[in-house]
């Protein structure tokens, strides 16, 4: 009884952290600036919206 | 002396009907899709692998050029205006859709004063160079049409500061003969349905030249300065120094 009382709010535990990862996962924006810079090294829109794009 | 008069009011009315009619009528909604040339695409990797730049850099790169997707453009007509816009996507690898470059912001074109207005979210309303075509008797078939090849260079910003230019390959149709076409190319004798450079194509998917829905065009706000080329050049100069100086600096 107790053992099964137990799983279920741990489990609830373990999702609620992953979903908070999840949302605060962002790519670095140095790297997304080098990258960026490598794709459209000429046109400045399209290489603001690529770092925009990744909130940067 | 009646039936004069009867019939001059009934022919006034009819013709009321057929002009109220025929304004009614000039409304057209025309899908594009934009999508990312492949030869440059292979040709971008190909020179890729020879640069020197970290491994995690290419890998970035060549991420972003194979998950590239296309997006849907929309262009309302009515009358002597249009209004075109991209339909927004969902960004997945990097957060970023390189399609999306293509077209970025609204524009919006009156045809009697042959300006084009791209109201940008990040630069404000910047008004666009009038592009002079020149027409060609090349022609090619898009979606039954007769299409005839125009070109035309395109002034555009350059991140160094500097202006550079590129070539715009243009197909419109004659047959219709509405002088608008995607973002801020227009001016043409009738419908553009593609629009092509190195990078990337533009090409009519869908043409409803009646459509039932209502045909919203969206104008610049009256209130908002709308800026020359060169002033935008400017704040581009210091927003990418800027950017540099403060976060990713080389």
């Amino acid at each position: 009884m107790f053992v099964f009382g137990v799983m279920p709010s741990s489990n609830a535990k373990a999702i609620e952290t992953e979903k908070i990862d999840a949302v605060e996962e962002t790519v670095p924006c140095p790297y997304v600036f080098e990258v960026c810079d490598v794709v459209f090294p000429d046109d400045y829109r399209a290489f603001d919206s690529c770092m925009q794009s990744n909130g940067c | 002396m009646m039936k004069i008069k009867l019939k001059t009011y009934l022919f006034s009315f009819c013709f009321s009907v057929l002009a109220f009619v025929n304004a009614q009528d000039k409304k057209s909604i025309i899908t594009y899709q934009s999508s990312l040339n492949i030869t440059y695409r292979d040709s971008f990797i190909k020179d890729l692998e020879k640069q020197k730049l970290p491994m995690h850099i290419k890998q970035g790169v060549f991420d972003i050029y194979m998950s590239a997707r296309p997006i849907d453009i929309i262009l309302n007509i009515k009358n002597n205006e249009s209004y075109c816009y991209p339909i927004k996507v969902l960004d997945d690898t990097f957060g970023y859709n390189m399609a999306s470059g293509v077209c970025i912001n609204d524009y919006y074109t009156n045809a009697t004063s042959h300006k084009t207005i791209e109201m940008s979210d990040n630069l404000g309303y910047i008004l666009c160079d009038p592009l002079e075509w020149e027409i060609t008797n090349t022609k090619k078939t898009i979606a039954t049409y007769t299409c005839y090849k125009a070109t035309a260079s395109e002034r555009l910003f350059s991140r160094k500061g500097d202006i550079y230019y590129k070539t715009i390959t243009a197909w419109f149709t004659p047959k219709i003969p509405l002088n608008f076409g995607p973002k801020n190319y227009n001016g043409l004798p009738g419908l553009i349905l593609e629009v092509e450079w190195d990078m990337f194509t533009i090409t009519a998917t869908k043409i409803n030249l009646n459509p039932n829905e209502k045909v919203t065009i969206k104008k610049p706000n009256p209130k908002t300065k709308v800026q020359t080329f060169e002033q935008v050049n400017n704040y581009i100069i210091e927003a990418e120094k800027s950017r540099k100086a403060e976060k990713y600096g080389n």
